[in-house]
């Protein structure tokens, strides 16, 4: 037998493996959840298979660096295939191997829907791509049986460099432990989790930036993502529609009734708040989105309210608050809400400064333009007064409210606390957000929750380091998400 | 039976793989193992009851890619669907990111071109809260 033959045959007796084992789960656990294969590609000696000698860790009993990434895995596609069901196997084929990575940063891995469906019997809407590992198991059967290299539903690559080189992230490896108690280092099951839940379908084929259909046909998520300004579904706009909802920071929902059901149960009430009032408003009254701080006084059900007073202390009349203020900024700021703008100094010494003036809150104008407004880093445990920030669009808006001021008093005021009625992640009515930034940020938007979920949720953009390994209510919301789309 | 496996291919024998499996099952998974000397599920040292690992690196020839999106998507006249291969443009990328602070900032983007400039530029991720 030659290599050259041999690489078929061998892969017919792998889907003859596969199709065997598929049918013995079906046959035999017909009350389990799911099943998942992972198909080991890598060859003896490495990724999965490097025999290097590691110390169990977290319940991760693997005894070499190869065995612990292989059980890390397991227990992911675990946690996911005790939640999903479906009679098909779902096929996770899986490397480790050297990826993109510089001392600083590094691609810890990637993962994806391989091949994508429509118009197969069992679909829910016709014309609509749909990730094969949903399809089969909307289908009842597999859809590329005996199909070598289609066989396989979610194709994923780890790095196998990662924090165990000068080159690569040197410090951080992935945290094997299957126990959540990562620390500092990245936990290999949760970036697992967040990357196969993508792989079995939270994700639009659908360009955010474009608004283009993927080959001109929607993908089953855009049924459920509606636009709380215009009043429409994705599936039902036109591809410059699309390209404009897809940066409406913040007015992006899902619609699924799975999510907007579980979600009571998941977020927290108190959606972060600035509404601005008062004789010299004007156009400026309304709510704004704000950034909160990691110092300072949380937001609370009482606003802190009162007037809304900017730190003037540059020649071009911006006020950057990074040392204590002026006589007459001060004199401005005293018991007022002080605004300040970005730059130079951090957050944390802007309203430090402002407070000793006699500030009752701070809210920090972005220096530069997007929305959402991000939140506000740092720490001082001197800081007493709550802090937000607004965007820089914003910020001009209340700028020119405040241009008709006197040395005292403004007649703009300003509430800072919390809209007690709204969840955390959601809109008034309790939808979940979806993440639309401005300007639309590749790869960030739409197929993620919003940042400002809380707690955190999965399917955030940036994982947090307070995720729990759960996809399910009352931890999380990605299953609901996927059961929406037919899971 | 064994010796037929390993020393010839071909769909009859894995058609006689499969009734043969199929035959024995309602012992589980242990039983198809058992029967199955080639490809021999690997769950190793840790085992979880929805997971079944096989160890596959014949397969990394035939995986490839993703091809080219929306080329020649093939007809299924079992299902009456249609597939096609989405590109690596579609799949979803982790990239980690060490902060002035040193700790570690980890997000997601879609496609390997996004990801590869988040590592060169060591853009912050844009939920991250910076400090100033």
């Amino acid at each position: 037998m030659t290599a050259d033959n041999a690489r078929p045959r061998n892969a017919l007796r792998l889907t003859c493996l596969v199709l065997a084992m598929s049918l013995a789960l079906e046959t035999g656990q017909a009350a389990a959840a799911a099943t998942i294969v992972i198909q080991n590609m890598n060859a003896a000696g490495e990724g999965f298979n490097d025999p290097t000698p590691a110390a169990p860790v977290g319940g991760n009993a693997g005894t070499t660096l190869g065995q612990q990434r292989l059980i890390a895995l397991q227990a992911a596609a675990n946690i996911l295939g005790a939640a999903l069901t479906s009679t098909q196997t779902i096929v996770i084929r899986a490397s480790f191997e050297p990826l993109t990575c510089t001392a600083t940063s590094a691609v810890f891995g990637s993962a994806g829907a391989f091949n994508i469906w429509r118009d197969f019997a069992g679909a829910q809407f016709p014309n609509t791509w749909y990730p094969q590992a949903l399809a089969n198991k909307l289908s009842g059967t597999n859809l590329s049986a005996g199909d070598p290299v289609n066989g396989q539903d979610i194709r994923a690559r780890f790095n196998s460099r990662l924090g165990l080189f000068p080159d690569c992230l040197p410090g951080l490896p992935f945290y094997l432990g299957l126990d959540n108690n990562h620390g500092p280092l990245p936990d290999l099951v949760t970036f697992l989790l967040h990357e196969l839940s993508h792989g079995l379908g939270f994700q639009t084929f659908t360009s955010a930036s474009t608004g283009v259909q993927f080959d001109g046909r929607p993908s089953i998520w855009d049924y459920f993502i509606f636009d709380n300004t215009t009043n429409k579904l994705w599936v039902n706009m036109t591809d410059a529609e699309r390209a404009v909802s897809a940066r409406n920071t913040r007015k992006l929902v899902w619609t699924g009734a799975n999510v907007t059901n579980a979600l009571p149960g998941v977020l927290s009430l108190g959606t972060p708040r600035l509404n601005i009032s008062g004789p010299a408003a004007g156009p400026a009254a309304g709510d704004y989105l704000v950034g909160v701080a990691t110092f300072g006084a949380p937001l609370g059900a009482v606003p802190v309210a009162g007037q809304l007073m900017p730190v003037v202390d540059q020649v071009n009349g911006t006020g950057l608050a990074c040392n204590p203020l002026s006589a007459l900024n001060a004199l401005a700021v005293k018991n007022n809400i002080a605004l300040v703008d970005r730059g130079i100094c951090t957050f944390a010494t802007k309203a430090k400064n402002v407070q000793n003036a006699g500030a009752i809150g701070m809210i920090v104008v972005n220096d530069f333009a997007g929305s959402p407004p991000g939140g506000l880093g740092g720490t001082d445990p001197n800081v007493i007064i709550p802090a937000v920030e607004v965007s820089q669009a914003d910020g001009a808006t209340l700028k020119t409210a405040l241009a008709r001021r006197s040395r005292t008093a403004s007649g703009v005021i300003a509430n800072l606390g919390v809209n007690g009625n709204q969840f955390v992640g959601a809109d008034p009515i309790g939808r979940a957000l979806l993440y639309t930034p401005d300007p639309v940020q590749a790869g960030f938007s739409v197929s993620h929750f919003d940042t400002i979920a809380f707690p955190n949720l999965l399917m955030e953009p940036n994982i947090n380091g307070d995720l729990l390994h759960s996809l399910v209510p009352p931890a999380d919301l990605t299953f609901p998400l996927l059961q929406d789309i037919g899971w | 039976m064994q010796s037929a496996l390993k020393q010839g291919g071909g769909r009859r024998r894995c058609s006689l793989y499969l009734a043969t499996i199929g035959a024995l099952f309602g012992a589980g998974v242990a039983a198809a193992a058992d029967t199955a000397p080639v490809a021999t599920p690997q769950n190793g040292p840790q085992t979880f009851p929805n997971v079944i690992v096989v160890h596959t690196p014949e397969l990394a020839a035939a995986s490839g890619t993703a091809g080219p999106a929306g080329e020649a998507p093939p007809f299924d006249p079992q299902s009456g669907g249609t597939r096609t291969t989405v590109d690596e443009s579609q799949m979803s990328y982790t990239v980690g990111q060490k902060q002035e602070n040193g700790q570690l900032t980890v997000f997601h983007v879609v496609g390997p071109e996004q990801a590869a400039k988040m590592v060169e530029s060591a853009t912050p991720s844009a939920s991250t809260p910076p400090n100033k």
